[in-house]
């Protein structure tokens, strides 16, 4: 049979980590052949390539507990430790890797539960313990899973902000996955946002430069030159910062920060004119992008810089409208938010049968929440309690499932015990039946009057029915040649009558061997009845004994199992709520913060309006006489 | 996810700055509401944890206590099915029959071929079986070399004893004759 080894099934858990590399992974996969010896442990891989893994994780718990797969334990412990992590379970993945990093577990299975802890600890911001987690796989690790750790290595020093190992760790590794280029953009940006710009700068050149094969590496060279671009602007050079922000593609999601730049780059050269090409462009573009918000500012600030006030004014007045509008609209969102359907429809895109997703931008609400949230949205934090928000509607399928399944099976209790009360008194006749002695007595007096015969040679009681009948035939003729003796001479009658009983009973001597063997047969064949009986009745008395069997002792278990649904179902509802608190609470803190921006847009906007008209009125005094 | 977090907010850092000063005070309050989010979520999360740890206790006693139920050892038969390299047939459909009576009709998804494809076996039946002589008729349908419609049977007659009885429909591929090779087998 057709099975696999361990790696392939690891390069699939690889891909419940890092959401984008799944897919990839799992293209990547290639069955390797093994023995597969527990069909039980074949059938949760079944779920598990579907990427069910609550069934999987259910019947690989099954066969444990029945200890059907003996042949796969360290492969199962791993697998499952693998499907708890997708689950969401860390603390028990995070157990069972554990024990499979003892010394009499295999060096192959034992470098990936290194791994795999590496990973959760990670996750944790246990940066240290990731690191050493790192640090004691043993040699490489199969296929993209060396690769992948060799990145996890890069971030966790990235994480611990040991800059320069990251650096010295990305360029010895030279890889050029896309993952590998985020994890130098990472490092790049820490170092300038830590003084250290120069070299931050220096990687972010080299992103910027990379060849754009596809729209990943396209985004990354964006991302590098605007993270240049604004670097410069920071250090007020002006002239590089606009090298860099016109490399940014003009249709990129990015264009939008890199015209705002742009803008400003011209601002610091003090060419008004120039700044206002990129940020009127920008005023044409969707209103809920920050960027565009700002442009809103730039326009009549370059406006006013040129001496055209007028116009400036008319700008504000106009950025103050809608910033008024914008503030009432994040107002409606948070509201809309506090009703209880924004997880829900953010839920709603995605399959309801597949675990350990991670939810994608392309499945954002088309509203303006999901614009002013797509930070939040994207966010590991987020996504997790997005995934449990989802796998509590899971568990709760499942338990209102065994809700109706366990009446079910009260019913199939219920028909057993019927039908058993039905036919007990049936079966309790056939078996006292059967159990009754007199048969046996029988028989003893058939095999008595057998050794009789032999012991005394009876040969009369040999006789056949046919012979029985003449032998009485005889006998009732002697009985009357007794009564005519007297009168007459009756010596010829009974000397024939003595020839005749000679006659049958030589009949009978003369068949004395197949006689005797036929009674002796006959007897055999009644043991074997009787004993036929006796196994019947066995049967009939364990059927009895065992009748109840299927149905005691279920009715226990199915009602305890019964309250163990009620309570879990009651805490599922109570975790779901409070999950779905907290997402709404995440989201709304984040929306106030949209608020409070584009607040402090509008008290500027307000504040240069006043500016402008007091400078008018200024003016007017000054041209009065 | 974490790393596509750090781009976004790389940028942002560099662009909200110009026009917008959040007051320090704000700063601080939305830092202290994160913190107190991170701290309620992590509290939630080990929570769903510790229910989702006992929903699959649950489960699995409920899968053991349903097995024992429905198909108790003594009757119980199961029918498997499995794909070894599986170049030479696509299923699309098996049909069981047990002493000519059809018993299951499954039609197959890509994903659970894509599934059976890297190693996965498919419980396909379980049911239940008096002791004795029975025959298993499988019918498996797809396409079959060169994408051409193929439909094969495969037979089993087996006896069925006191114990649960597995039975694997394997379908394989040989490579001397470029043909898929359909077998049932007996597990003991």
């Amino acid at each position: 049979m057709r099975l696999l080894l361990s790696a392939a099934l690891i390069i699939a858990l690889t891909g419940m980590f890092v959401p984008v590399q799944s897919s990839h992974a799992a293209i990547a996969e290639k069955v390797t052949l093994k023995k597969l010896r527990d069909l039980d442990f074949g059938h949760s891989l079944y779920y598990f390539f579907q990427r069910e893994y609550l069934p999987a994780i259910i019947n690989l718990t099954v066969a444990q507990e029945k200890k059907t797969i003996p042949h796969h334990a360290h492969d199962s412990e791993l697998l499952l430790a693998g499907m708890y992590l997708a689950f969401g379970m860390h603390r028990q993945a995070g157990e069972l890797f554990d024990r499979l990093i003892t010394d009499d577990v295999p060096a192959r299975v034992r470098n990936r539960a290194w791994f795999y802890l590496a990973k959760i600890r990670y996750q944790r911001e246990h940066y240290q313990g990731a690191d050493q987690a790192i640090q004691k796989i043993d040699g490489q690790l199969p296929g993209d899973m060396e690769r992948e750790r060799q990145l996890l290595l890069a971030n966790v020093l990235l994480a611990q902000q040991r800059y320069a190992d990251a650096n010295k760790h990305l360029t010895e590794i030279n890889d050029t996955s896309v993952w590998s280029t985020y994890a130098r953009y990472n490092l790049a940006v820490s170092m300038v946002k830590q003084g250290n710009a120069e070299q931050g700068r220096e990687l972010l050149q080299k992103l910027s430069e990379i060849k754009a094969v596809d729209k990943e590496t396209h985004a990354i060279r964006d991302q590098a030159n605007v993270a240049l671009g604004y670097s410069y602007i920071q250090e007020q050079r002006p002239e590089e910062a606009l090298t860099q922000l016109r490399k940014v593609r003009l249709q990129g999601h990015l264009s939008n920060k890199a015209l705002l730049g742009l803008g400003w780059a011209y601002d610091q050269q003090k060419d008004y004119t120039r700044a206002l090409a990129p940020w009127l462009e920008l005023n044409k573009r969707n209103v809920l992008d920050s960027a565009v918000q700002e442009s809103l500012l730039a326009v009549p600030y370059a406006l006013s810089k040129l001496g055209k006030d007028q116009r400036a004014l008319e700008y504000y007045k106009n950025a103050i409208e809608i910033y008024a509008k914008e503030i009432q609209r994040l107002e409606e969102t948070i509201i809309n938010i506090s009703s209880g359907n924004f997880i829900d429809e953010i839920l709603s895109k995605q399959s309801s049968n597949e675990m350990g997703w991670f939810w994608e931008m392309e499945n954002a609400p088309d509203s303006a929440e999901s614009h002013y949230l797509l930070g939040l949205l994207a966010s590991h934090a987020f996504q997790e309690s997005l995934k449990n928000y989802r796998d509590l509607n899971i568990l709760r399928k499942n338990l209102q499932e065994w809700t109706h399944n366990t009446a079910v099976f009260d019913t199939i209790l219920e028909t057993r015990r019927l039908a058993y009360a039905e036919r007990l008194p049936a079966l309790q006749k056939n078996i006292e039946r059967i159990n009754n002695n007199e048969l046996q007595a029988k028989r003893d007096q058939y095999d008595s009057e057998i050794k009789r015969i032999f012991l005394t040679d009876d040969l009369l009681a040999m006789a056949n029915n046919e012979e029985k009948e003449q032998l009485q035939t005889l006998a009732r003729v002697k009985e009357r040649m007794q009564g005519l003796s007297a009168h007459r001479n009756v010596d010829a009658a009974e000397e024939k009558h003595r020839l005749l009983l000679g006659v049958i009973k030589w009949d009978i001597a003369s068949q004395y061997g197949p006689r005797s063997w036929a009674l002796k047969s006959q007897l055999g064949q009644l043991d074997e009845a009787l004993k036929q009986n006796s196994q019947r009745s066995a049967k009939l008395m364990l059927a009895e004994k065992q009748a109840p069997q299927r149905f005691e002792g279920y009715g226990e278990r199915i009602d305890n199992s019964r309250q163990r649904i009620v309570t879990l179902l009651q805490l599922t509802d109570q975790a779901q709520q409070d999950q779905q608190r907290l997402l709404e609470m995440l989201a709304i803190d984040k929306l106030r913060e949209q608020q409070r921006r584009i607040d402090s847009y509008l008290t500027h906007a307000q504040f240069s309006v006043a500016q402008i008209q007091d400078k008018a009125s200024h003016s007017d005094e000054v041209s009065k006489p | 996810m974490k790393i596509l977090l750090t781009i976004g907010t790389c940028a942002l850092l560099f662009c909200t700055s110009l026009f917008a000063q959040a007051p320090a005070n704000e700063t601080a309050a939305t830092a202290t509401t994160a913190a107190t989010g991170t701290k309620d979520m992590r509290g939630l999360d080990n929570q769903i944890q510790d229910l989702k740890k006992e929903v699959l206790k649950l489960n699995r006693d409920l899968f053991i206590l349903e097995e024992e139920l429905l198909f108790p050892a003594t009757s119980q038969v199961a029918v498997f099915l499995s794909v070894d390299v599986g170049e030479f047939f696509k299923l699309d459909a098996v049909t069981l029959k047990i002493n000519d009576k059809v018993i299951s009709n499954y039609l197959y998804t890509d994903r659970e071929i894509d599934a059976l494809h890297r190693g996965g076996v498919q419980r396909l039946h379980v049911g239940n079986l008096k002791v004795g002589k029975h025959e298993l008729v499988a019918t498996f349908t797809g396409k079959g070399p060169r994408g051409r419609d193929y439909r094969r049977a495969s037979t089993l007659v087996f006896e069925k004893l006191s114990d649960a009885k597995y039975l694997e429909l394997q379908i394989v591929d040989s490579e001397a004759k470029h043909q898929p090779v359909f077998k049932i087998k007996e597990w003991e």
